[in-house]
């Protein structure tokens, strides 16, 4: 298959990735600065602001905060999402159109808007369930990006083999499970990484709702740049970077999801 | 008729004695919870890590802090007027009289109040806030740079393309129109804020020299620091001072204009939950030992009088009261301002977006 790509396709490809990848070196390179404060290009080697940020009980508790804020999030905009995204490309709905607008308004309306919209209802609503009102307002947020992603892929579904399979005699359930699975789990799984990491990077959201208890890592950063701009934010930095790579590298092993399948 | 036991005598008549310990103590808070909207950066740190456990402590209750900046925390309480979440909030001095206009904040029950007492005038807004931490705002600059005798030198070729610029979304932008409106019509700042409407052809006469906005005084002192810059205005010193503190190659500078007061402050929610326990807070705040503390933590300078500073620190922040004024540490008239500010935004982004 690689024999059909053009040499200059595949030096655009490879300039395009260096274009993507070279900022993330950056902060790589910055956290083993041997000074007080970020400098580029480093001076000196330390391993030392690593040590600060893994060892500092406040960076990691929030950052295992955001894991199971994330985890949390896309399970629920799996469960929401899959038949949502199902329902619309299967089915002659009333009002379609209307309902994929609203579900995809969060891609368009600032999210800022959205927290302190948020913010006011739960205030109203007398909540101060913090978790649950950040587990609300990050699946408002992935939810679109779990449709759109899912949705392709029941588009893409050959129709043709459901119906050889029901005429072979498999049960709705067996078509679902051996026919139509295989066939969108790509979908799936992206929309699940995309939901993954919205809600792990989110900061205008959780900006509004988190608390002190319940606070993700993004608004952490943040507070971190404030106060003092050392090396040990590149160190974060580069560690987000590095679990995000971890990340693809295990649903690839465990899902098998390829760089290919993922495209088509 | 009952009889009491020696026993039963002993336990009430210890309970008895120990009731002031206790109720001293704090005891009327045991178990209650508030939430306050505190800063970011080293402030908030220190709040969170050593002012909240010690007041947790000593009234047995449970304060949760949320961190965030003055428009953020007056957007918070905004969002939540109508069920109030928050009962104590830090926001910046120029944000109290729209506050107050809103009905968001209450007036402080001063006699509940007792560190108060030593509060600086300046520093007590009528009543609606006080004070926390007082920064000076100037200009930064890297220490191998000499920094100019008077903002007006800004203005010269000398420093083209080497100023870094305050975003206009941030407080000290207003500082910076006032420079240049003093710098235009000669006049103290005092009078020259008056005349900010007229002065943005001086504005636009600094673009030259200006290099790029920034919108984190942290960041920017670090790109001063590397050398990407030579002067940054204008900033708080609480951004900058825990750099030159670390040995960056970094100071600030205060031209013979003036400077500007940051003032930190706190105010009382208006319908915040346990209002009780959110003024004892507000009065821990202010109390001599935790000032003295917060202010060699964060190098700002407390807003309460009769505190003894170490050099070290002194080197950092204006005070006491007398170096306050011999600093000519400007506080602008934020009623007259805050009126203005969004147009004065739209004109300065139209003057530097490109």
């Amino acid at each position: 298959m690689n024999d059909d790509i053009s040499p200059v396709l595949k030096i655009c490809v490879w300039v395009l990735l260096a274009l993507v990848v070279a900022p993330l070196v950056v902060p790589v390179l910055m956290s083993v600065s041997d000074t007080p404060f970020i400098t580029f290009p480093p001076q000196g080697f330390t391993t030392e602001w690593y040590g600060k940020v893994l060892t500092d009980a406040e960076a990691q508790g929030t950052f295992l905060f955001s894991l199971k804020l994330a985890g949390v999030v896309t399970l629920i905009s799996l469960i929401l999402g899959v038949p949502c995204a199902a329902g619309l490309v299967r089915y002659d709905l009333p009002g379609q159109g209307l309902i994929l607008g609203l579900i995809l308004s969060p891609l368009i309306v600032p999210l800022i808007v959205i927290g302190v919209a948020l913010l006011q209802t739960f205030a109203m609503l007398g909540s101060r369930a913090t978790f649950a009102q950040l587990v609300i307002g990050h699946t408002v947020v992935c939810l679109p990006y779990v449709i759109r992603t899912v949705s392709g892929s029941f588009v893409l579904v050959n129709r043709s083999l459901e119906d050889a399979a029901s005429v072979m005699g498999a049960s709705p359930l067996t078509v679902a499970r051996r026919v139509v699975w295989p066939q969108v789990r790509p979908g799936i799984c992206a929309g699940g990484i995309f939901a993954f990491i919205v809600s792990f990077d989110d900061y205008p959201i959780s900006m509004w709702l988190a608390d002190g208890r319940n606070f993700p890592v993004p608004l952490f950063l943040h507070s971190m740049i404030e106060r003092s701009f050392d090396p040990s934010i590149a160190a974060m930095a580069a560690l987000m970077i590095f679990f995000a790579l971890l990340l693809v590298l295990m649903i690839e092993k465990a899902f098998g999801i390829s760089l290919a399948r993922l495209i088509s | 008729m009952t009889l009491l036991s020696r026993r039963r005598f002993a336990a009430l008549s210890l309970s008895t004695l120990a009731a002031p310990m206790i109720l001293s103590k704090g005891a009327w808070a045991q178990g209650k919870e508030i939430q306050i909207g505190i800063w970011g950066g080293s402030q908030g740190e220190f709040v969170r890590k050593n002012i909240i456990p010690q007041f947790e402590a000593d009234f047995g209750c449970t304060v949760i802090a949320e961190e965030g900046f003055t428009l953020a925390n007056v957007g918070k309480m905004q969002a939540t007027k109508a069920n109030p979440k928050f009962s104590v909030m830090f926001i910046d001095d120029v944000a109290i009289p729209t506050c107050r206009a809103e009905g968001l904040i209450e007036e402080l029950p001063v006699v509940d109040m007792p560190a108060a007492a030593h509060l600086m005038p300046r520093f007590a807004y009528d009543g609606w806030g006080t004070g926390v931490a007082i920064s000076v705002a100037g200009l930064f600059h890297n220490t191998s740079i000499e920094a100019p005798k008077t903002y007006a030198e800004l203005w010269g070729d000398a420093y083209r393309g080497k100023l870094k610029l305050v975003s206009p979304k941030n407080t000290p932008s207003v500082f910076f129109l006032i420079v240049a409106a003093a710098v235009k019509s000669g006049k103290p700042f005092a009078e020259a804020q008056y005349l900010i409407d007229d002065s943005f052809d001086q504005v636009e006469a600094l673009k030259p020299n200006i290099m790029n906005l920034f919108d984190n005084g942290p960041q920017a002192a670090n790109e001063v620091a590397q050398g990407q810059a030579d002067i940054g205005l204008m900033e708080l010193s609480k951004y900058v001072y825990p750099y030159a503190a670390k040995g960056a190659p970094i100071t600030m500078a205060f031209p013979a204009e003036g400077s500007f007061g940051g003032n930190n402050c706190q105010v009382l929610v208006k319908g915040g939950p346990n209002r009780d326990l959110a003024v004892a807070f507000m009065n821990r705040m202010l109390e001599a030992q935790v000032q003295k503390s917060f202010s060699e933590f964060a190098l700002t300078a407390p807003p309460v009088s009769g505190i003894a500073f170490e050099e070290p620190t002194l080197k950092y922040i204006a005070y006491p009261e007398t170096q306050m004024d011999s600093r000519g540490l400007f506080n602008p008239d934020w009623n007259f301002i805050n009126t203005r500010r969004s147009a004065w935004t739209e004109r300065m982004n139209g003057i530097f977006a490109v």
